[in-house]
């Protein structure tokens, strides 16, 4: 860059004016004008003040400038600047979190903290965690235990249920109507026997034994709760409050014995019809049933076909209207009445195939003492 | 040979952040993305080059950074400093003149005077003629010296 000016002597110099003279100013102040225009400039700034004065500040700037030069940032800084950072230093870097006002940098972490707190509590598998702690406590098997919630268990109220006994006559319904409101008006735990010489049709007019056993019990902690664990106990038939209340009835019925049944002629005999059960109220709806599933890998014909033979061979039989091993979706549906005294080997066989869970419910249908009445459908595991 | 920035290029470049950001974060955010880039622009260049380049890749990233400064300086000023200032009106005339500064002249003033780059390095590094710095640094001379800081000043001026 050529930033001299030709050769001028004294007698060719012009005067500058004010305009042209501050354009040379960085150049004089830098030293960069050659020696005739340097004189120039300083003949013009020594004529006119308001150059002079300007040519002054422009020094003074540069001298500040100069001594702004001496700052320095510490070394912690250029050490951070020198290492490599990694994400979260640079993000927070980059937000320049530092320099934040203290109050929204609390409040910032402690929206960080609400959120996490909130996502964890929701979702947290909490009642996994209870069911494992209750198996602790309870030391049993998980096989044993069943759902807390007795919503969660496969109800199957809808299925068609009829019992197994065939009809029962008008006669007869009307007496075990009229015992099972004088049992339901009974205080503390009522056991009642109607017995009676029942001239039954078994094709042609055969008069079978049909004893009938009510147990009614009234509202008490244990029958609200409806949910058992383990192997069901019939406390309420061995530990009796009171002396129980024995009826006997004569009454009439007329069993149709051509169906291909195998099962007692009074097993699941249905002493309180629903109508009849929520007439009398939820506190005197006596009965229980047992609703659960059985949980497996894989459904199999050759499962249905082996459960089916187990619920069969331990004396079960079936109830309501389909058969046991009901195709219902992907499920199986079993709907059975079972002797208590095999509940055992039935659960025990049935923890080989898969994960048994029972739950006990009341409901308005009595089934006859040392008997009881289980749905249960088997479901693959999700 | 790779070349490999000292710790006065670590200095020059957070303090050329720090005077045309007036940002401490962003000036700290910004001369470490710097020093990043430039790091891996000089393997392959020689020593004598690393001037140039270094001011190369801190003009652009400031062109970047300089639509943040005006917005976030005035209220993101934290109440102790990481850069030792010798005196702190200077610095406030600075800064006062940064706020009245609407040209590209401030940049080259740190360059210049704050950096101590000669103006045949300066114009090497953003590609401007010499003539176009000089003209700057005349420009920004007197702008500086128009603040309130400088009004006040004595000189040997005449009346």
């Amino acid at each position: 860059m050529n930033l001299e000016s030709p050769e001028t002597t004294p007698a060719q110099e012009r005067r500058l004016s004010c305009f042209f003279c501050r354009e040379l100013f960085s150049l004089y102040v830098e030293n960069k004008l050659d020696e005739s225009r340097r004189r120039q400039v300083e003949i013009h700034i020594a004529k006119c003040s308001s150059c002079h004065l300007l040519l002054d500040k422009i020094t003074f700037s540069q001298k500040i400038l100069k001594e702004l030069s001496k700052t320095h940032p510490t070394a912690g800084l250029i050490d951070y600047v020198r290492k490599e950072q990694y994400f979260w230093a640079e993000t927070f870097n980059q937000v320049g979190w530092k320099n934040w006002p203290p109050a929204i940098q609390w409040a910032t972490q402690l929206t960080a903290v609400a959120v996490v707190l909130v996502l964890t509590i929701h979702f947290f598998p909490w009642l996994n965690v209870a069911r494992g702690l209750y198996r602790i406590q309870k030391n049993a098997s998980p096989t044993q235990v069943v759902a807390a919630n007795p919503t969660s268990v496969d109800t199957d109220v809808d299925a068609p249920e009829a019992g197994p006994q065939g009809q029962v006559s008008s006669a007869g319904q009307g007496s075990v109507k009229a015992l099972g409101k004088t049992l339901g008006k009974a205080s503390g735990k009522a056991v009642g026997q109607i017995a009676g010489q029942v001239p039954a049709q078994v094709g042609a007019q055969v008069p079978v034994q049909v004893a009938v056993q009510v147990a009614v019990q009234a509202s008490g902690p244990g029958a609200a709760a409806g949910v058992v664990y383990g192997p069901p106990v019939p406390d309420y038939l061995k530990t009796t409050p009171g002396p129980p209340s024995t009826v006997t009835v004569a009454t009439t019925a007329t069993a149709n014995t051509n169906t291909n049944r195998e099962a007692p002629k009074d097993i699941g005999k249905e002493e309180t019809s629903k109508e009849e059960a929520g007439a009398l109220g939820p506190a005197k709806q006596a009965g229980f049933v047992w609703k659960g599933s059985l949980k497996v890998d894989k459904i199999t014909d050759d499962l249905t076909e082996k459960v089916t033979r187990t619920i069969t061979a331990l004396g079960g039989v079936k109830a309501g209207q389909v058969e046991l091993g009901w195709h219902r979706n992907d499920q199986r549906y079993y709907h059975f009445i079972f002797p208590e005294d095999n509940y055992d080997r039935l659960l025990s066989e049935l923890n080989s195939e898969g994960i048994v869970t029972l739950t006990r419910e009341t409901h308005p249908r009595v089934i006859k003492q040392g008997h009881m009445r289980i749905i249960m459908t088997i479901e693959e595991n999700e | 040979m790779p070349t490999v920035l000292t710790e006065a290029h670590y200095g020059a470049v957070l303090n050329f952040f720090y005077f045309l950001l007036l940002d401490e974060g962003l000036a700290l955010n910004a001369a470490y993305k710097a020093t990043k880039i430039a790091q891996k622009k000089l393997v392959e260049i020689e020593p004598a080059q690393a001037d140039r380049v270094l001011i190369s890749v801190m003009s652009g990233l400031f062109h970047k950074y300089k639509k943040h400064h005006r917005t976030l300086h005035s209220v993101l000023q934290p109440p102790k400093s990481d850069w030792k200032t010798p005196n702190r009106d200077y610095l406030g005339a600075w800064k006062e003149y940064m706020r009245r500064s609407t040209d590209d002249s401030p940049e080259t003033l740190v360059l210049h005077y704050v950096l101590n780059y000669p103006i045949s390095t300066i114009s090497k590094g953003l590609e401007i003629p010499e003539g176009t710095l000089y003209f700057r640094i005349g420009r920004g001379l007197e702008n500086f010296s128009h603040g309130s800081f400088l009004q006040s000043a004595p000189t040997g001026a005449k009346k």
